[in-house]
């Protein structure tokens, strides 16, 4: 009786995943609508996909079953690229393309601490600012975040601090790394650079906000840190890469790393020569593909392609356009997967963006 | 059911598979809309909660949010379904009584049609976020607006809505409360 019954399960759960395998099928044929040509996978291109998921850690599998709660719309599904394993390879080579958002979800959201800067955090708080460098730049700034370092008064006046690249009149706000309500640094010049209303508020400040809230509503420590990126000699960071993690539960309320974009919003057609701080009037999405803004790759600034046609993986979401071998491809989601058909000019023209790490 | 939820500035409610934010006087008034806190403040005991049907309805999800208060909660994978069941089953057998729940890491629209009144509380704040709140409001009518004081926020806007084809909204207009 009871064989009988496991029998039968396993007949239904059989069922089950080919109407499931039928339903992602109808899916991607309704991409088709972007009016590229869509190719079958190979079975031999799936197997190694598979093979490719199954090799990442458990700790990211079990993190994917917590991201996707169901079927709940969504609003950056997928923002996710290629990142370097160690905190210390990430630079203004590994920007990812920027795509229209204030932020890019880094190494699937999983700040880059290591067990032994957790362990000194849980020791106490603590905040720790970089020097400056030889050309007056910030550093990156570090703290064990608890209600004891929070201000208990309102800011004072930062106007007379310059950070690098600052430029009177030009939009620009004064943006501390680690907030004055996480921290209370109000006008220490190792923790302030110079950065656009859209870095600053739209970009840094919901991150802010959520980390400011969980502490004070727990009393709880959080470990913090934000790193400014520059590339080469340029005075104004492209961007800074937040990080941060809930410490007495390990990370169960707070957990994110993100790269937070220093540019104008779009909408105001204003861009920034990171060399100088000087603003001047351009698209940013030109600016982004020549790499005279978000990151700067071979990708995005040479003059790579070939004039062949290619199979590309297009990321829907992102718009970032993929070798099909390349890595980001296995932990793109299936439902987000287009393919291209076409030389990487034609991509591009399309408005799709190269990914930094595979080149395509 | 009336469902309860929490959403940021723009409808977000969670960031990476995490809650946005949370304030234990939220999580309070959300007993007092199960109906087992009352409005003194004081709980009635676990079994006339339990004999009355007035405990909240959540997933393990949100279980931290109660600590200490296991008695006055139902902690199903499925809330929403299993209250929507439940609901059903009442109806049919027994007077029927509406069920509370709050949903934070599920979808409202596939139970749509089972929301008989919904409560937002908006954290006025901008968070991060990756889910947003899945249903139109513009479905539903603003029947009653308030301000909490939040523990870690400074004030929680609370919002009551009524699906707009339900036909308790047709009750609510003959009582006056005419408010958008």
């Amino acid at each position: 009786m009871i064989k009988r019954f496991f029998i039968w399960l396993i007949a239904l759960a059989f069922l089950m995943t080919m109407l499931s395998g039928c339903h992602r099928e109808e899916e991607e044929e309704g991409s088709s609508d972007y009016g590229f040509s869509l190719v079958e996978e190979s079975s031999e291109q799936k197997s190694e996909e598979k093979q490719e998921s199954s090799s990442d850690t458990s700790e990211e599998e079990s993190d994917g079953e917590t991201n996707e709660p169901g079927s709940v719309e969504t609003q950056l599904e997928d923002i996710y690229y290629v990142s370097p394993d160690e905190y210390e390879d990430f630079g203004a080579d590994t920007i990812p393309a920027f795509a229209g958002y204030t932020y890019a979800v880094i190494h699937d959201n999983i700040p880059y601490f290591t067990d032994e800067e957790i362990e000194e955090a849980l020791e106490g708080p603590y905040e720790d600012y970089s020097d400056l460098d030889e050309l007056d730049r910030c550093g990156r700034a570090m703290a064990s975040l608890s209600r004891e370092l929070m201000p208990t008064g309102s800011r004072g006046d930062i106007y007379w601090i310059h950070p690098s690249g600052w430029q009177k009149n030009s939009g620009y706000e004064r943006s501390h790394l680690i907030a004055f309500q996480l921290a209370g640094e109000n006008d220490n010049e190792r923790n302030l650079v110079t950065g656009t209303h859209f870095f600053n508020n739209d970009g840094m400040r919901p991150f802010e906000e959520m980390v400011g809230d969980y502490v004070r509503e727990y009393n709880a420590m959080v470990l913090y840190r934000v790193t400014p990126i520059f590339a080469d000699d340029e005075l104004v960071c492209r961007g800074a890469l937040m990080e941060g993690w809930s410490l007495e539960d390990g990370g169960d309320d707070i957990c994110f790393c993100v790269f937070i974009y220093n540019v104008f919003d779009p909408s105001e057609h204003t861009l920034i020569d990171y060399e100088t701080g000087e603003t001047y009037e351009g698209d940013l999405e030109i600016a982004v593909s020549e790499g005279l803004a978000g990151g700067i790759t071979e990708a995005n600034t040479s003059e790579k392609g070939d004039g062949e046609v290619h199979v590309y993986i297009v990321n829907k979401r992102s718009n970032v356009f993929h070798y099909p071998d390349c890595s980001g491809v296995a932990k793109m989601s299936d439902k987000n997967k287009m393919r291209f058909t076409g030389t990487r000019e034609e991509a591009i023209e399309a408005g799709y963006y190269p990914c930094p790490q595979c080149n395509p | 059911m009336k469902v309860l939820i929490c959403v940021e500035e723009r409808g977000g409610t969670l960031f990476n598979g995490r809650r946005t934010s949370s304030d234990r006087n939220v999580s309070r008034d959300m007993l007092r809309e199960a109906g087992s806190l009352l409005p003194e403040g004081r709980l009635l005991s676990p079994e006339a909660v339990m004999a009355e049907g007035k405990r909240l309805w959540i997933s393990p999800f949100s279980k931290k949010l109660f600590r200490g208060k296991g008695d006055y909660l139902v902690i199903v994978d499925d809330p929403l379904q299993e209250a929507s069941e439940d609901e059903a089953h009442d109806k049919r057998f027994m007077s029927g009584q509406t069920i509370t729940v709050f949903v934070e890491d599920l979808p409202l629209a596939p139970y749509e049609k089972d929301i008989q009144e919904l409560v937002l509380y908006r954290w006025n704040r901008t968070y991060p976020f990756d889910r947003k709140l899945d249903i139109d409001l513009s479905q539903y009518r603003l029947t009653e607006k308030s301000e909490l004081a939040g523990f870690s926020h400074d004030i929680i806007t609370k919002e009551r809505y009524i699906r707009k084809n339900d036909q308790t909204e047709g009750t609510s207009r003959k009582g006056g409360d005419e408010d958008d």
